[in-house]
């Protein structure tokens, strides 16, 4: 049985709550609201939480292969980031981010329906297989949600409106986001070891993986060493998410890619 | 943070090249090392080939007592005061960003057959001079500023020491045991005794160890039923069930059909009019299934065939055709007999993420003869040494725990 065929209900009401958690937002304050946003928020999340258990022991494998797959990862880890930052430092528009790019790929993987196949080649069936992407996803959903945060700090720089909380918070989600970007890149190296029988080997994904890791290396001793130049910071932040998002989405594209092991899958 | 903070007065206009060096003396520093390292290459013209023992000990233990000597002798010089600055830092990790760019884009000879050498490296990054030197000009600084935490040694630095002393040891033991590394293949058929090696060029070599393969085994996926179009052979690959796993009793609509499988055997060969269930080499998967559209209403045999049986579709129209995909490889081994020239005798099991350890060698299941599939005779294996390899891995071990330190720091600080 095809499971991806239930994937529309759990879409839909995981949509249906987010948006109410926006809609909520319009009203005025009330006491018992932040509490509201919350739960709404977590229904939603919970129902791709759902979806994603029950198509993981569908499949029989961990679903984790194909980019539709990837896309429901960042829909469950996307929401669950945006709940605790708001939860923890009230940052509505943090939220709201987060719930809209969730919105955004449950969509985009409505329109582009993924087929349903079991197969997993015998090199992803290790134990580091579910550790490595899991901490990759998160730790881009972290990057991503900084990166935001960095544009809406320029944003607001330029305007002449900026409050240093920004970069605070930006600077807590790259740390948060960087430790798992390493463990992610230390993770595939152990893996790659027992698999292919190096741990590193240049492949173009990896190359590209270090480059992320450097742009963000770059981020932190920037901000370290001058903390009051916020505007290099912003600008620098938003150079290293443009690197992470080259490295996901253009290798495929790239006159390096070759035979990388890294490419998505799209069957 | 302290003894950064107190450099870091934003100082009355200070002259290029006075002391304390900032970022923009690490600016032009790192582009003239970037300048010399194309010179280096143009003027050589060679890739560099790693070394390996004793000359890469040697070049280890002088860069290291170079750094010890410029860490204990000259700690307050300006220039090694710079070298372990943050500006020197950002400056370094740039100029290894820039190779990796180049590297991770333009194709390089290691990974796209066919590239041709050029004159600045740029098909091969990795054994050009730039890249070298970028490295060595990383590995200062980080050394340098490694050294600069650790003594006199505070707890409080644990975090920063495990960080970047991890990546010193595991940086620095990668590029000098990557002259020790041996990475060979063996060609093993069944039943026969292989002493010797291939290295990547091709070149035969005489191992110290032996294999026999006694089987090779080979668990597939249930096939895919997928629709092709027969003037190209191109599969169609969108939508939900554009391609599905075959299920005894299964049924399900693509496009305007309605496919149900009927009948499915996993080893057949085809005899007279139909595939049967049979028990001997070259058997191919074949499926019974029952296709109906709006035009059509028809059962028909298909199977994705061997090299003993033949394959067959169904043809739907002048263009389409349901046609069974080869099976996927679910996992694949080799049973083989390891003889050592020392005595040791031993069967030994290779699988796909289950290398076997024998003598100081990692052997891998690496491929087989896809021609035969499940039916080959042919298994290559994959045998490498790597004697720096727990250096590495200390150094990885100790970014683990510092990347597990990152995480609690941020989540830590108070906003």
């Amino acid at each position: 049985m095809n499971y991806w065929i239930y994937f529309s209900n759990y879409a839909l009401t995981a949509l249906f709550f987010w948006l109410i958690c926006m809609l909520l937002q319009l009203i005025k304050s009330t006491r018992t609201k932040t509490l509201l946003l919350l739960l709404f928020a977590s229904l939603g999340a919970l129902s791709m939480i759902i979806f994603t258990y029950n198509l993981w022991s569908h499949l029989g494998r961990p679903p984790m292969r194909t980019l539709g797959e990837t896309r429901l990862w960042y829909a469950v880890f996307l929401p669950i980031i945006g709940i605790v930052t708001y939860f923890r430092w009230k940052y509505k528009w943090l939220l709201n981010y987060s719930l809209g790019m969730a919105c955004i790929f449950l969509i985009i993987n409505y329109l582009n329906p993924d087929t349903y196949n079991k197969a997993l080649m015998p090199a992803l069936q290790s134990i580091w297989f579910v550790p490595h992407v899991l901490v990759y996803i998160f730790s881009y959903a972290l990057l991503a949600a900084s990166s935001i945060v960095s544009c809406y700090g320029l944003y607001k720089f330029y305007t002449g409106t900026y409050k240093d909380t920004a970069l605070q918070l930006a600077n807590n989600l790259v740390y948060v986001g960087f430790g798992f970007l390493s463990l992610g890149l230390l993770f595939g190296a152990l893996w790659a070891k027992e698999a292919w029988g190096h741990y590193w080997t240049w492949d173009p994904k990896e190359t590209w993986a270090m480059l992320t890791w450097l742009g963000y290396l770059i981020y932190i001793h920037v901000r370290y060493r001058y903390p009051a130049k916020v505007e290099v910071a912003l600008i620098t932040l938003t150079a290293a998410f443009v690197i992470l998002l080259l490295c996901w989405f253009g290798v495929n594209y790239m006159p390096s890619a070759g035979q990388s092991v890294h490419t998505y899958s799209n069957t | 943070m302290g003894i950064q903070n107190s450099e870091n007065r934003q100082s009355t206009k200070k002259q290029l090249w006075q002391y304390p060096w900032d970022y923009k003396e690490s600016a032009i520093i790192s582009f003239g090392l970037l300048i010399v390292g194309y010179l280096l290459q143009i003027t050589t013209r060679t890739s560099i080939k790693a070394v390996g023992a004793p000359i890469n000990y040697f070049i280890g233990a002088v860069f290291i007592i170079m750094l010890l000597l410029l860490h204990f002798f000259y700690r307050n010089h300006p220039w090694v005061k710079w070298l372990r600055s943050v500006p020197a830092s950002v400056s370094a990790i740039t100029l290894v960003l820039i190779q990796a760019i180049l590297m991770g884009t333009l194709p390089q000879q290691n990974f796209v057959e066919g590239t041709k050498p050029d004159l600045f490296g740029f098909s091969f990054v990795l054994s050009s001079w730039p890249f070298i030197i970028a490295q060595f000009y990383f590995l200062t600084t980080l050394g340098l500023a490694t050294l600069n935490r650790m003594t006199p040694w505070q707890w409080k630095n644990w975090g920063f020491v495990l960080n970047h002393l991890g990546l010193f040891i595991a940086m620095t033991a990668g590029i000098l045991g990557s002259g020790d590394l041996k990475r060979y293949t063996m060609d093993l058929y069944e039943n026969q005794l292989v002493w010797g090696a291939k290295t990547e060029k091709g070149n035969q070599i005489p191992m110290p160890i032996a294999f026999e393969l006694k089987s090779f085994d080979m668990e597939t996926f249930a096939p895919k039923l997928a629709l092709a179009d027969i003037t190209t052979n191109n599969i169609q690959t969108k939508g939900v069930n554009a391609l599905r796993m075959i299920e005894k009793g299964d049924h399900y609509d693509y496009k305007n059909y309605k496919i149900k499988i009927l009948d499915y055997l996993e080893n057949s060969k085809f005899t007279g009019n139909g595939y049967f269930q049979v028990n001997e080499e070259g058997a191919a998967p074949a499926a019974r299934i029952e296709v109906k559209s709006a035009t059509m209403d028809t059962i028909a045999w298909i199977s994705c065939g061997s090299f003993a049986t033949q394959y067959s579709y169904l043809q739907l129209s002048e263009k389409e055709a349901i046609v069974m995909l080869q099976p996927e490889a679910k996992k694949y081994s080799s049973h083989v007999n390891v003889y050592v020239k020392d005595g040791k005798n031993e069967s030994a099991v290779i699988e796909v993420n289950k290398p076997y350890k024998v003598n100081g060698w990692k052997v891998y299941q690496l491929s087989y003869d896809e021609k035969f599939g499940k039916w080959s005779k042919l298994s290559v294996i994959e045998i490498v040494s790597d004697p720096w390899l727990p250096i590495v891995y200390c150094g990885i071990f100790m970014m683990l725990v510092g990347a597990v330190y990152l995480i609690f720091k941020g989540k830590g600080t108070a906003l």
